[in-house]
């Protein structure tokens, strides 16, 4: 197991030498220079010369892009053209926002979203199913943005239940530790704290959760719709077993090969940012970071921020390849070959897995 | 001369007045508590001197202090850190004497070598401190490498400026939140964290700043001018402009800038929010290309002029917060020459105007609007919209198109567009700010090479007499009427809402606003 999680990590270095590549590239492309963005209305001769030399914009691109590689080779990813930050301080600074926001979201969405799509494989066809597709249907259909400033009217505006922007009121003042304010509010035994960072977590959460509910939803349903039709559940009921270990204990384990698969590929999605739900509800994370740098031309922000995506997605999908081997005897990781099974991995319903950053979130 | 307290160019507060709104100035002090204000974008940096955005300028008014300041809702001028100072008569040197027992945040007094130790980080390229950015305002606003030739302390509150050229616009220039003075203690103790950790003499003490979400900012108590009212403000980065309006409803924030031009009439409607405008520094126009057929021809250049009714644009999509530009710069601003009589919509003029360049049926081009809102062009895409109407009413089909903000600029300086839309907003409410900028130089999308206009220019900029330089720049607006190198749109004041119990926030044109006459009655 050790073995082939160490091929595959070896096997994606050139994986993420193609995404430094094809970033660096796609970047410099796009019309408009960050020394224009830079100076905006304000952009002369002289002054584009100056900030461009700065930059080290006036060089050839390629030699460009070999000094870029030189500086990952030094593990330096860049320093942020705008503010003349390390790229990696001003990130770290920010993931802990995001990731608290994407950790909230995957809760809700998979506890709702396996749960929806069991009672609606298992009552298929009656009211729970129709229920279940109809905000499936919904969750996927919805606008975020459009949402998100409903969930603030309704919530903040007329309710006013809940905060509408933020991680914690505007006037909250604590000493950061890990950066994680909830988990720090339970460090500290700061109980009000605890209770502003989670009422300024809910709407987000919520709204951000609703994608990737909708496709859990859908997953689970279609996953325990098949296998509830196999052979061996007809033999477990004809034994006379509880319908709900049936499903449990039966039906549900050997339908979570895709339902893990899905939520796997949630995680590396909703770890890479989540720009409307960021952008609407002030959320300080990286995904509406580096959506602004890209409008900058922040090269070193979006080069770096591309490079750490990519490495996210990656392990993501080592850690659910490792998963599959606890869920399914069948599948091991002791030949040398890497990962062996006796059974097809990829007529699992495992998606195949490219590296996207996905906008709509 | 001898020049003290308050001088400019006659605006005064008139303009509050004017463009002024329902919430009343401070008349009682406030009982201190946290003024909460909403904005688009984090600041870039905290470091005045190496930032041109709004954004990160609106600290400097916070946390810093400038030689000298404007005065209040105007571009009018009054004594900062600087009391008072002299010019020579040839305008070559000025001498300023200083403010004493004033002390920076860090504790470190303010003196004539912590000014000194400023310009010469700013100015010269070689100084160790000449670091963290760009020195733009330095090097191309204020145009000050080629103005001041040294700084010298004559005594511990006295600072000497020698000029190698007089420059018309030298003291408004000194107003602007670049130029702020940073404590030389703190800088040279930290210089990596300089744009991080801000020390200065301001109103408000710098108390921590949350990437993508918040600055802070306390009240500092042993400030040498007014003490602010409230005891902390706090800066909150809320991107989108309805989420903004939403928190203002839902009363998270208690002012914000960045207003929808559709949120301000529903705000009108709300009893607990107030709109402020800002007086217009600024202006839309539409440049044309004269490098290329058939722009190079004033007279389809005037056809545009008087094709379009600029009048039915400006009030059907700028909310009411719009005025018909008359000439490039506002009309209050010197050199606005008020004998001139501007364009008066007239289809069938601008029909016999193009018959008579050569095209009786018209012609088509391509006309670029920008892919972003400006409080110049609130909505350009409509407005482009409206424009092209207006010019098939002459026979001309403009093929509307736009591009990424970045490839939109670079065009436009290039001069790849035939006609175009774009604007400017002023920094410091000089004229030579707006008109050097547009005819002064070669570039920056400028096709109009008139030398009489570029030599008239330079005259004005470096006068530093107010009374020839109004008359120059009526010159040069009389030449730009006639030539119409570009067609000035339209001037806007620029909304800010506040909850109804803020008071004393007072709207600068420059956006240069000090938070601390803000006090709420809550």
């Amino acid at each position: 197991m050790l073995r082939f999680a160490i091929r595959r990590l070896v096997e994606t270095i050139p994986v993420l030498f193609g995404v430094v590549t094809i970033v660096f590239m796609f970047i410099h492309l796009i019309p408009g220079d960050a020394a224009l963005v830079l100076l905006g209305e304000r952009a002369n001769e002289a002054s584009l010369t100056r900030v461009r030399a700065r930059l080290g914009l006036d060089q050839p691109l390629y030699v460009q892009y070999r000094n870029y590689l030189g500086s990952l080779a030094r593990l330096d990813i860049g320093t942020s053209v705008r503010t003349n930050r390390p790229v990696l301080e001003e990130a770290l600074g920010r993931f802990p926002a995001t990731i608290e926001l994407a950790l909230s979201a995957l809760v809700i969405s998979s506890v709702v979203g396996v749960t929806g799509g069991i009672l609606a494989g298992v009552g298929r066809g009656r009211m729970p199913d129709h229920l279940a597709r109809f905000f499936s249907l919904l969750g996927v259909s919805i606008p975020i943005f459009w949402l998100g400033l409903v969930l603030i009217w309704v919530f903040a505006v007329q309710l006013q239940w809940l905060p509408s922007d933020g991680r914690l009121a505007a006037t909250t003042k604590y000493a950061q530790q890990t950066g994680f304010v909830m988990i720090d509010a339970i460090m500290q035994r700061n109980s009000k704290l605890f209770f502003d960072a989670l009422s300024h977590l809910t709407l987000p959460a919520l709204a951000l959760s609703t994608v990737p509910m909708a496709v859990t939803m859908r997953m689970t349903r279609s996953a325990m719709v098949e296998v509830l039709r196999a052979d061996y559940i007809r033999t477990a009921r004809s034994k006379g077993l509880m319908e709900r270990v049936i499903t449990v204990r039966h039906a549900f384990k050997n339908a979570s090969l895709p339902v893990v698969t899905t939520i796997g590929l949630q995680v590396g999605f909703l770890l890479s940012g989540a720009i409307l739900t960021e952008t609407i509800f002030s959320w300080p994370g990286i995904g509406r970071w580096v959506f602004e740098s890209i409008l900058n031309r922040d090269y070193p922000i979006v080069q770096g921020m591309s490079l750490i995506i990519a490495v996210i997605f990656v392990v993501v999908n080592l850690v659910v390849d490792l998963i599959y081997g606890a869920l399914d005897p069948r599948i091991n990781y002791k030949s040398a070959g890497g990962m062996e099974s006796t059974m097809d991995v990829m007529s699992t319903g495992r998606p195949n897995v490219a590296t996207v950053v996905r906008l709509g979130q | 001369m001898k020049r003290r307290d308050t001088f400019g160019l006659g605006t005064a507060a008139l303009l509050a007045a004017q463009f002024g709104s329902r919430i009343p100035l401070a008349s009682a002090r406030g009982e201190g508590g946290t003024f909460v204000f909403g904005t688009a974008g984090d600041p870039v940096g905290l470091d005045p001197a190496v930032v041109t955005d709004g954004q990160s300028l609106r600290f400097a008014d916070q946390l810093f202090d400038t030689l000298i300041t404007f005065n209040g809702s105007s571009t009018d001028l009054k004594p900062a850190l600087a009391r008072s100072w002299d010019v020579t008569a040839d305008g070559l040197t000025y001498t300023m004497k200083l403010r004493s027992g004033v002390r920076f945040h860090d504790g470190t007094a303010f003196d004539a070598t912590a000014v000194k130790w400023n310009f010469d980080r700013w100015g010269d390229t070689k100084n160790k401190n000449h670091v963290g950015g760009d020195f733009d305002y330095y090097t191309d606003v204020a145009a000050w490498p080629d103005v001041i030739s040294s700084v010298d302390v004559v005594d511990d509150l006295t600072v000497r400026f020698n000029l190698k050229a007089s420059q018309g616009p030298f003291l408004l220039n000194m107003a602007l939140g670049s130029f702020s003075i940073y404590s030389p203690a703190s800088f040279e103790l930290d210089p990596e964290n300089a744009a991080r950790k801000p020390v200065g003499t301001g109103p408000f003490k710098f108390v921590e700043w949350v990437p993508g979400d918040k600055v802070v900012m306390e009240a500092n108590a042993d400030y040498w001018g007014d003490v602010a009212n409230v005891d902390q403000v706090v800066v909150r980065t809320i991107p989108d402009n309805s989420a903004r309006f939403l928190s203002l409803k839902a009363g998270s924030i208690d002012m914000m800038d960045g207003v929808n031009p559709d949120d301000v009439a529903t705000a009108k409607a709300d009893r607990g929010i107030g709109v402020l405008l800002r007086p217009p520094l600024n202006v839309a126009y539409i440049n044309f290309n004269q490098t290329k057929k058939p722009f190079d021809d004033v007279r389809v250049r005037q056809a545009f002029a008087v094709g379009i009714n600029r009048q039915a644009i400006v009030d059907a999509l700028y909310g009411g917060r719009g005025v018909v530009a008359q000439q490039m710069i506002p009309d209050y601003m010197l050199g606005f020459n008020t004998e001139l009589k501007g364009f008066t919509y007239d289809v069938t003029a601008a029909k016999k105007l193009l018959a008579d360049a050569g095209f009786p049926n018209g012609f088509t081009t391509e006309f670029w609007y920008m892919p972003v809102s400006r409080p110049y062009y609130p909505n350009p895409k409509q407005i482009a919209e409206a424009f092209a109407a207006e010019l098939k009413k002459i026979g001309i089909t403009a093929e509307l198109k736009t591009k990424d903000w970045g490839a939109y600029l670079k065009s436009g300086t290039s001069l790849e567009f035939p006609v175009w839309m774009l604007g400017w907003g002023g920094d410091n409410g000089d004229t030579d700010n707006f008109l050097f900028t547009f005819f002064g130089t070669d570039g920056s999308g400028n096709s109009w090479k008139n030398d009489e206009a570029r030599k008239l220019l330079v005259k004005a900029q470096q006068s530093a007499d107010n009374q020839e330089r109004d008359t120059l720049y009526r010159q040069v607006n009389a030449l730009i009427e006639k030539d119409v190198p570009r067609l000035p749109i339209a001037h806007t004041k620029v909304p800010l809402l506040a909850r109804a119990y803020v008071k004393g926030y007072l709207p600068s044109p420059v956006g240069s606003e000090k938070f601390t006459m803000v006090w709420l009655d809550k």
